[in-house]
This record gives C-alpha cells, structure tokens and sequence, in this order.
C-alpha cells in the first residue's frame, strides 16, 4: 500500500519489450540496478513497470538482449503535473485547497460551554472572546492555565473551570457554587392587609386571627388576617401572620391612542451580506445606508453541529418620520390592544376574571377606551407590625 | 553416499512459499527462462523450476524474486 502510493508520488512508466530475449533483457535490467515489478511475458512481448529515471536506462538492457521497449502508459504525479501544465489555475487553487486545509485544521472551529446553571452561556462566551478563545484563532497561541485562572478571578460564583480541545473544538467546563438557601422571615411580627378594595369571597389563614370573613367589604389597608393573637392568660402576642385572602374586585383599566401620530415609518429595507470563514467576516456589498433591523446567519452543518463557514446577513432599513392618522376605528383598535396590555400587566399570578366590560369615548383627537374588570383575585399583603 | 551436507552444497538464499500464491526468491543469480506458466531461476548450483498459470513477476530487483499467480509445482534442477 505505501509503496504503491510511494510509487504514484514519484511516477512510474507502464512499458513493453518485444523480440529479443525476454531472460536475458530482466537479468541485465537488475544487473544495471534497474527495478522491475508487475513483470508479464505472454511469449510474445514483456509487460513490466519501472520508475521513470529507470526507465531512462532501460534502453542500453533492451539494446543489448535485442528488445525494443515501448511506453505503454505513464502513471503518478509528475506526469499529472506535466500534463495540466496549461491549467495552472487548477493547481493553484488545488495547492490552495491543500493548504488552508492543513492551515485551518491549526484553529479553532467551535467553542462549547457545559456545567453552567446559574452563569448563561452567552455571558461565558462573552469572556472566553475577550480573553481570546475565539472561532479562528491558532490553538498553540492559547494559553488555557492562563484563561482558566482569568475566568475564576471574573466569577465568583465559579469553584472550578477547565478548557479542553479536543481537534478543532474547544469545550469549557464549569462546576457552580452551590448557593446556601435564604432563610424564610417567619419570625418578623406582620399583619395581612387588604391591597385593594373589594368583597371577601374565602380566607385561607394559615397563621394569625382572621379578621374578616365571607362576604365582608374591605378597603385598601383594612386588616385581614391580625398577627396578634390573645393567649390563654389575656396576654397578647405578635406573631408572623400568613394566609390568602380571596375578594370579588373591581379594576378600572385604561387605554388610549391619538388619532394623529408622528412615528418613524420604514421607508426602504435591504440585507447586508457577508462571507463567515473561521470568526472572519467579508463584506459582500459596497455600501449600505440605513439602521440595523436584525441579523441572521445561515452556516454548513456537519453531524457534530454547526461548522464556522457560511453566510451572515443584517437586514437595514431607512426610516422616514411622517405623521400617521388612524380612522376612529383604528384608533379604537390601538387603545383596547394598550388596554389588554395594562390589564394582562395588573392581573398576574393567581386570579379569576369574572367579567370585563368597555366603554369607548372619542374626545380632543383622541380615543380614550375605559375597561372595568370584575376579578376574583388574593388581595392579601404583608405588613409589619411596629413594636416599641 | 553423503548424509550430511556440507556449506558447498546448500544453496545461498532463501525460499518463502506463500500457499500455492507466492513464492519469494532470494540470491537468486539470474532468470534462465520465464512465460506465463513456468519460471526458471539461476540459483548458482542449482536450478529452481516454477510452474503454474498466470505467473507474474512481482519485483525482482537484488537478486530478490517475488512471483506471484497460480503455483503447481517446485522443482530443484542441477
């Protein structure tokens, strides 16, 4: 196998000798130091192979057994390089093909992180860049002990860091410190108080007196659940009071949007393309005016995930101020969306909408949408009692 | 009649014989006669015939022959 491929390195000639003395043309020819393989007599001529500077001398062995040698076929490089002589281009960029092969398997092509819960992946990344672990730079340049050292310095929150690179990949490990768990306040004296107005509907006291029960009516402020509790001897004492209370709400939300607007309205767009080869960018444009809208990219895959080589792009657009006016009914539109947005903002966590109702009015240039919205919600919230 | 033999009479070289694929020659002094199916080596005192079908030289160089193809039989000549 490795002689053969020695053998096509340096090229050989596939020849024939005819007439003469077959015998005596092989004996002279390893006489002269002449090497021979694939030797064949069918009795009529000898098939043989020969390295090309053999086979110059060839010619005084066969003269002297009375042969005539005749090239059959020339095989191996040299002869490959001689024949695309013309297609210089090819072998240019066939040698080029070669070396950035050989120059870009001395690089980076990938950067993991694992073992990270509470640190993003981004943010490490970020780090591993700006202490130079980037997609393209020369793997012997880095200096991983160094990194490493660099990256607990940076994060506290980290207890042990390893960069491993394994071919052209880079893996950063990561262990976290593990934080102690905050202590739960269940020792500060607090009441439960009403956060807003409304009808009690159920009290689910856990801790405390209930200071209320179904079907009362509390305002905002009004105690709830008391965190002072009366012992068996009359005397009084304060403690953490916990518990949700459940009240039938009314909330008023609204929104509005003006019929006439000023805004920046998209005026033209376009994408800005770039060759990615190994963290390098090339511009595929010559000019490009106009604000960064988003980007996206669109690299090779490979079995083991993305490979650094692909096509990045930005998508620009121009934007022009010019003054927009909505018809009445697409103001409405506009100030019922901001008032779901207000109201999605106010009922968050645990309630029951029991009925939305709206009213729309249309005053100074502007719609103005009123929403009321009867929820069932907890309305219970702490508040410390102040012991002198 | 001699049991023994003596330095003279072994012949230099070896003989590898690979199944009934290949045979290896070496010290071999020169090629007496060869075609597809038989082979004749000078061995110095004495004459090795190969025949066979489809024999192949290989490489000779050295005074080393490597033949390949369908071996029959080995035969020492004087």
């Amino acid at each position: 196998m490795i002689i053969n491929f020695l053998r096509l390195i340096f090229g050989f000639v596939e020849f024939e000798a005819k007439g003469g003395f077959p015998e005596r043309f092989l004996n002279l020819c390893t006489v002269n130091g002449i090497t021979l393989w694939q030797v064949q007599n069918d009795g009529v001529k000898v098939k043989a192979c020969t390295p090309i500077k053999a086979y110059k001398n060839i010619k005084k062995s066969a003269r002297n057994s009375g042969m005539k040698v005749k090239i059959i076929r020339k095989h191996g490089f040299p002869f490959f390089i001689k024949n695309n002589r013309a297609r210089v281009g090819v072998l240019v960029g066939l040698l080029f093909v070669i070396c950035s092969l050989a120059l870009s398997t001395c690089m980076l092509w990938n950067i993991e992180v694992t073992g990270n819960t509470k640190i993003k992946s981004e943010v490490l990344m970020e780090s591993l860049n700006n202490n130079g672990v980037r997609i393209g730079v020369f793997k012997s340049k880095l200096d991983t002990i160094a990194i490493e050292n660099k990256l607990l310095d940076e994060y506290k929150d980290l207890s042990w860091v390893s960069i491993n690179i394994f071919g052209t990949k880079a893996v950063l490990e990561v262990k976290e410190n593990s934080e102690k768990p905050e202590m739960a306040d269940d020792i500060t004296p607090m009441n439960i108080v009403a956060k807003k107005d409304g009808q009690i509907v159920l009290v689910e006291g856990h801790k405390g007196a209930n200071a209320v029960k179904e079907g009362d009516v509390v305002v905002k402020g009004d105690l709830l659940i008391s965190g002072v509790t009366i012992n068996a001897d009359g005397s009084e004492k304060t403690i953490h009071a916990t518990g949700k209370v459940f009240a039938k709400t009314l909330t008023n939300v609204y929104g509005e949007c003006e019929a006439e607007k000023k805004e920046n309205v998209l005026k033209s767009s376009g994408n800005k393309y770039y060759l990615y080869a190994l963290g390098g960018e090339i511009p595929l444009f010559f000019k490009c005016k106009g604000e960064k809208l988003y980007k996206g990219e669109n690299l090779l895959k490979s079995t083991s995930g993305e490979l650094p080589f692909g096509v990045k792009w930005e998508c620009i657009g121009e934007f022009q101020k010019s003054e927009i006016n909505f018809t009445e009914n697409q103001s409405g539109l506009l100030a019922l969306f901001n008032c779901v947005k207000e109201k999605r903002e106010k009922f968050k966590g645990e309630c029951e909408i029991l009925q939305i109702s709206y009213t729309k009015n249309f005053l100074d240039n502007k719609t103005q949408i009123k929403c009321k919205v009867s929820a069932k919600e907890d309305i219970a919230e702490q508040k410390e009692i102040f012991v002198e | 009649m001699k049991l023994k033999p003596t330095k003279e009479d072994i012949v230099k070289g070896n003989i590898e014989l690979f199944g009934n694929k290949q045979i290896i020659v070496d010290g071999c002094k020169g090629v007496i006669d060869y075609n597809e199916d038989f082979l004749k080596l000078d061995l110095g005192k004495i004459i090795l015939k190969v025949t066979g079908r489809n024999l192949i030289i290989d490489s000779y160089i050295y005074e080393q022959v490597d033949l390949k193809g369908e071996i029959v039989s080995v035969e020492f000549m004087n």
